[in-house]
């Protein structure tokens, strides 16, 4: 499967760039590492010999977040390029270490990180949940890979599960046969893995007789939603389905929590996916929860760098984090959580908190677990 | 040059819960999941490296079931040009194991072979050197470096303390090599469906001279679990509470 | 009755020639029955190419031509003068189309050639059936309508009312002069908008062949070209206009105390329930905003307003009026809506106070506006940094594809006005330069001069950090991304065609391009007609466009229709339908039919009958009679399935 990337131009419309900069103007690392994405476009059409181009380690700084491609006034495909010339990387054997590592094992094992396939839901296994092969239901509760295997992400899937018992949702999770949704695999540029994964787990879903998704994770939302070709079964971010549940009364949040709280909307649920209201909805009904908004919020949210596979790069970037700019924002409005509706925006701002040695000041909550407190 | 590479498939036991075979004699396998052998994959890479410099073909050779054709399709995938499975018999050994590939090598003409220091599963370690002294070849272990100038092969080999040792050897030769050798390369899927249009050549221990009920010099006796030390304790809590735990009795230990 | 056809194969220089062979059909229309005569000719729309038909036409005693060559849009009228410079009845004429329909869109020329001769046959077998037609005269009515009382309508009306025609000049809002009233200076001689056109308003407010209708709106339109019947509704202003002064007091006194958002000031101001639009509105009358007014839409109010009026002008009676008029032609200048940035998230327009629009940065610019013309943030301060971003709405994929043309200006000129009176740190960032017109370039470099930044760089994202507004971007020809933090941002917002722009067009039966704009009838050489004879188009709404070539426009607009009202009567052309009397069984379906209206229903004798001269020949009673009773001109039964044998034969 040879990628030739003299097609990328017309792939990817670079012809149509008219160097306005709004690429790189908003792009969340363009101060962490030397990536421009206005001039990547450029040299991409006019450089001949485009392999040295191409391996320049700063490509693996994006975190796919889509701004630029989402602001483009002239309609420049861009994150799509990035995501095409580390698909031509990654035939060829050229990513870095750690994403070749999180490939192979996504292969073999079914997630990135490499974990056994058989333990991947061990989390679930004292609460009472239906495993899909075992059990009949119509509900699938996609899990995800960091919810499955994470410790801290656990939490995340454990509240879920509460939150969805509470409210007598009938559902069920796949279980060991759950595998990579793929997002992140598409993003770090394996598309032949990312095809297969998109198949099998299609037909998964379809033999598994289900009529709706609902995912933990945004990034899985996102595959399932707009990059699965034949997937024709609705799919729904679980702050969604909270938001609905509290809005027709089948969820009372009755205890007071009693904090001050912000919010940071993910790329991959906000600006890409445009579901802003919802986890809004649910953090303005606990009681006593004083919500703030942070100045970069919803459409203009600050990316959190964990996706694009950063969650599995070293290095590339430098400076300050992202995510430590979140917490001092978080910080400076007076919120004493941080609440967030992506595994990857909870891991990434957890340590942020740590590295700004706010650990006494702010904590990050996903909302799932905010809704248990209340409930 | 031609370079023949000896590689193997076993399981992954990683987190995965092991049982024991009802005889006693192994592990159950059917649940776990399988990928090349971690020394091999760097044996396999640097075969290709070779390659690279200096030209010639690269044949990967193993001993086992059907399924084997996956680790070998990989190999391929890796910039193998053949792929040789011999059918594993019943009952095997270390020594078993390097008769079949002697068998298999000894009329072809390779420079050089290589295989892993040892298989991960149950680390003996034993198949490359027997297969150096079978064939009569000059041999190295551990090898973390080569260089090919002319017909001679110049390794350094890893030992303890961080030393290396350098050796010389005549080619034809074996060399067992040591994880890290080179940065593996990342195989594509795309690589690796192309790679499945390529031929492996299935042979059966009639065809390489053994028959099948060859007798091994070992026999695994029994495998089973090590028993739950007495001396043993779990600590259980918060990182922090597990600390002050461990700090009492580390106290305690020390006689303070 | 052997009829003698010529029939005439034009090469079209290359455009025909080099895709179909106009020698074989020249020759292959010899054998078409009726022929007399086939010739092919380089250019026959040319002098000598004219002249060879009408040679023939006397000589060989022709009576029907057919010219296979562009579309008729181009030289059907051509054609047609020969013939009647030849006296022959000019609808014995055909033209077959083989270009536009044939060699422009076919590159295989034997297969070209073989379409070509289909066509020919079709026209050939059409042409034999035609009948000899006489087109209509019809008079014009005096007297224009012009919609839209903004610098376009306004000097179109001048132009039109001085030349001695009557003018009835439509607005909607309760004062002319549109957005160039809420402008300070305009660019590139920073002269101050209300001082360079309020002669022009007055002029209007005095010119005897002007009637002003302000609250005004177009409801209806009926007719044609010259006879149009426009149906304008007045609204209530609930102020008699012909007793208010002007005075204000009536404003001082409304209960509404906190007012609503100023339209004029576009929301950065309010205005109360009765309000003058500004002080140097025309007309300077007081109106009355029914949906605000208390007593109109509550019901209840101690109308303080009538108390304090000394004029005895307020009016709660009023009522709308339905005023019909008969026009000869209709000038459309509605204007433009800028466009509305909340559908740009990534600017927080909206969000942040100190975030305006190109036209809000005009009115706390502006002497009369809400800041009395200076620069300052919602706190009174004076900021220390502005940032100009253009392109907010244009150019954008995810707004709207076309370029405003004048932002790049208007933000220049801003961008001066800031400097000049606040010494600000000023920064402008655009993608290119657009400093077209006559001084443009020069008030670029002028600018320049002044030290305002000029960064390459589209603006991507705006949020506030440490208590200022940032502006991220990328210096593009430094290749490097910026953030630059100031007080306040102007966005340089585009021009988009009017909200209710699809309903206007409806009214009116004219067309809008792509963009939303009005359509011209050709985008180069006829520039400010529609597709609809007799009315044409002025300003903005066909297209953004800066104030000369508005005027510019605004006088051609002009120019046309006096050209078609000095003619006194017009040629209307004759393919209009009619229904056979015999045949018609009254059902009706004609009626239903016509998007024109141009049926009726004769009660006594239980059939339909045309209306000729509301009738536009477009066919469709013709196509849904089940009698045949109902047949047109020019396009017969007869004829259309000859033309469809010859095509498909």
């Amino acid at each position: 499967m040879k990628i030739d990337p003299k097609t990328f131009v017309k792939d990817y419309q670079l012809n149509v760039c008219i160097q306005c900069g709004t690429c790189t103007g908003g792009c969340p690392v363009k101060f962490r590492s030397p990536l421009n994405m206005r001039r990547l476009v450029r040299e991409t059409i006019f450089t001949a010999n485009l392999s040295p181009l191409f391996k320049r380690p700063e490509l693996w700084a994006c975190t796919t977040c889509s701004t630029c491609s989402l602001r483009c006034p002239a309609g420049v495909k861009n994150v799509e390029l990035i995501m095409g010339i580390r698909n031509f990387l990654a035939n060829q054997g050229e990513v870095p270490s750690t994403i070749r590592d999180a490939l192979e094992n996504t292969l073999l094992q079914g997630n990135p990180w490499g974990r056994f396939r058989d333990r991947r839901a061990d989390w679930a296994k004292d609460l009472g949940v239906k495993i899909l092969g075992e059990a009949t239901t119509e509900t699938l509760l996609y899990v995800g890979c960091a919810p499955s295997y994470d410790p801290r992400v656990q939490n995340v899937s454990t509240a879920l599960v509460k939150i969805l018992q509470k409210a007598d949702i009938d559902f069920g999770i796949l279980g060991k046969k759950e595998s990579c949704c793929g997002n992140e695999i598409k993003r770090m540029g394996e598309q032949a893995l990312f095809k297969k994964l998109a198949k099998d787990n299609t037909n998964l879903f379809k033999k598994s007789g289900i009529k709706r998704i609902i995912t933990i994770s945004p990034h899985c939302f996102n595959a399932f939603k707009n990059e699965y070709p034949d997937l024709a079964i609705p799919v729904q971010h679980y702050t969604q389905v909270i938001a609905d549940l509290i809005e027709t009364g089948k969820l009372k949040l009755s205890k007071a929590l009693n904090l001050s709280a912000t919010y940071q909307d993910p790329c991959f649920l906000g600006k890409q996916n445009l579901v802003f209201d919802e986890p809004r909805k649910i953090l303005t009904s606990i009681p006593g929860l004083e919500f703030a908004e942070m100045e970069r919020s919803k459409h203009r949210s600050l990316c959190c760098e964990g996706g694009g596979g950063r969650m599995w790069a070293e290095g590339g970037t430098e400076g300050i984090r992202n995510g430590e700019i979140r917490i001092k924002e978080a910080h400076a409005l007076g919120a004493k959580v941080m609440a967030t509706a992506c595994p990857f925006c909870l891991l990434t701002l957890e340590d942020a908190v740590k590295i700004s040695g706010l650990t006494d000041q702010v904590v990050v909550k996903d909302i799932s677990e905010l809704v248990v407190e209340a409930m | 040059m031609n370079i023949a590479v000896c590689i193997k498939r076993i399981p992954k036991t990683a987190e995965a819960d092991l049982f024991v075979e009802k005889d006693g004699r192994d592990i159950k396998k059917d649940h776990l999941v399988f990928h090349l052998n971690d020394w091999d994959g760097y044996a396999v890479r640097e075969a290709a490296l070779l390659k690279e410099k200096y030209g010639g073909e690269v044949t990967v050779i193993t001993v086992g079931p059907e399924e084997s054709k996956e680790v070998l399709t990989r190999c391929l995938a890796m910039g193998a040009d053949r792929a040789l499975r011999i059918e594993e018999p019943a009952a095997q050994d270390g020594q078993l194991i390097a008769k079949i590939l002697f068998q298999t090598i000894k009329n072809q003409s390779f420079d050089l072979i290589l295989t892993g220091v040892q298989a991960e599963d149950d680390n003996w370690g034993q198949v490359g050197v027997s297969l150096a002294q079978m064939l009569g070849f000059p041999h190295a272990a551990i090898v973390t470096h080569i260089d090919i100038t002319g017909d001679k092969a110049t390794v350094k080999r890893e030992l303890e303390g961080g030393i290396d040792e350098v050796l010389e050897l005549k080619l034809p030769a074996v060399l067992t090599i040591q994880t890290g050798i080179n940065e593996p390369k990342y195989v594509s899927l795309a690589a690796i469906l192309d790679a499945e249009d390529k031929e492996i050549k299935d042979l059966g221990m009639e065809e390489v001279g053994l028959t099948l009920g060859e007798s091994v010099d070992t026999k695994i006796d029994q495998v089973f679990f090590p028993p739950i030390g007495k001396m043993a304790e779990i600590l259980k809590g918060s990182p922090e509470e597990v600390v002050t735990q461990l700090t009492k009795i580390l106290k305690k230990k020390k006689g303070g | 009755m052997k009829q003698k056809i010529g029939v005439y194969i034009c090469h079209c220089g290359t455009n025909i020639a080099a895709t179909v062979d106009c020698n074989e059909l020249a020759r292959f229309a010899g054998t078409l029955p009726g022929v007399k005569i086939a010739r092919d000719y380089r250019y026959l729309c040319s002098d000598p190419g004219q002249d060879l038909i009408k040679k023939d036409i006397r000589e060989l005693s022709i009576d029907r031509v057919v010219v296979a060559a562009c579309s008729p849009r181009m030289h059907e009228m051509t054609f047609r003068n020969v013939l009647s410079a030849e006296g022959l009845n000019p609808y014995f004429l055909n033209i077959a189309n083989i270009r536009e329909q044939c060699s422009w869109v076919h590159q295989d020329r034997e297969r070209a050639t073989e379409k070509a001769r289909h066509i020919l046959r079709a026209a050939v077998a059409r042409v034999l059936r035609q009948e000899a037609l006489t087109a209509r005269r019809v008079g014009i009515t005096p007297t224009v309508l012009v919609v839209g009382a903004g610098i376009a309508g306004i000097q179109a009306a001048l132009t039109i009312a001085n030349a001695g025609m009557k003018v009835s000049l439509v607005e909607r809002a309760p004062f002319i002069g549109g957005h160039m009233a809420q402008l300070d200076k305009t660019f590139p001689t920073l002269d101050c908008a209300s001082c360079i056109f309020t002669p022009k308003t007055v002029e209007v407010a005095r010119n005897n062949n002007i009637e002003l209708l302000v609250c005004s709106d177009v409801a209806e339109v009926k007719g044609y070209v010259g006879n149009f019947t426009v149906t304008i509704k007045k609204n209530p202003t609930f102020v008699d206009f012909s007793r208010c002064t002007g005075c204000g007091d009536c404003t001082e006194a409304c209960v509404l105390k906190k007012g609503v958002p100023s339209d004029f000031e576009e929301s950065m101001a309010t205005r109360r329930a009765i309000y003058i639009p500004f002080p140097q509105a025309v007309p300077l009358k007081a109106v009355v905003d029914k949906e605000s007014c208390l007593l109109l839409s509550k019901g209840k109010c101690k109308k303080s307003c009538v108390e304090a009026c000394k004029a005895t002008a307020i009016d709660f009676d009023q009522k709308e009026e339905m005023i019909e008029k008969e026009v000869g032609s209709i000038i459309i200048a509605t204007g433009y809506d800028p466009f509305d940035p909340h559908l740009l998230p990534q600017y927080g327009y909206g969000v942040y106070d100190p975030i305006v629009t190109g036209l809000q940065f005009e009115r706390l610019s502006s002497p009369s506006g809400p800041t009395q013309g200076e620069i300052l943030l919602k706190d009174g301060s004076v900021p220390k940094a502005i940032a100009f971003l253009h392109c907010i709405g244009s150019r954008d994929e995810n707004a709207n594809l076309h370029c405003s043309r004048i932002c790049c200006m208007a933000s220049m000129k801003q961008a001066h006005l800031a400097k000049e009176k606040t010494g600000a740190e000023i920064y402008e960032f655009y993608i290119d330069m657009n400093a077209f017109g006559k001084g443009y370039q020069e008030f670029y470099k002028r600018v320049r001069e002044e030290g305002i930044y000029f960064i390459r760089g589209k603006g991507s994202e705006i949020f506030k950090r440490d208590g200022r507004l940032v502006v991220a971007a990328e210096d593009t020809l430094l290749g490097t991304p910026i953030e630059i933090n100031v007080d306040m941002v102007v966005l340089g917002t585009g021009l988009t065609a009017r909200r209710d722009a699809e309903r206007v067009a409806q009214v009116f039966g004219i067309s809008r391009s792509a963009d939303g704009f009005f359509m011209e009838a050709h985008p180069k050489l006829r520039p400010v007609a529609t597709n609809v004879d007799g009315i044409f188009l002025a300003g903005c709404c066909q297209g953004p466009k800066d104030i000369p070539d508005t005027v510019a426009q605004a006088s051609a607009a002009a120019a046309e229709v006096m050209s078609l009202l000095t003619k006194g009567e017009i040629e209307v052309e004759p393919t209009t339908a009619s229904i056979d009397p015999d045949l018609c069984a009254g059902c009706k379906l004609c009626i239903e039919i016509c998007p024109y209206s141009a049926i009726d229903f004769l009660e006594m004798k239980g059939i339909s009958a045309v209306n000729e001269a509301l009738c536009k020949g477009c066919g469709a009673c013709t196509a849904i009679c089940p009698n045949k009773a109902a047949r047109q001109n020019h396009f017969t039964q007869d004829q259309v399935l000859a033309e469809v044998e010859g095509l498909a034969g």
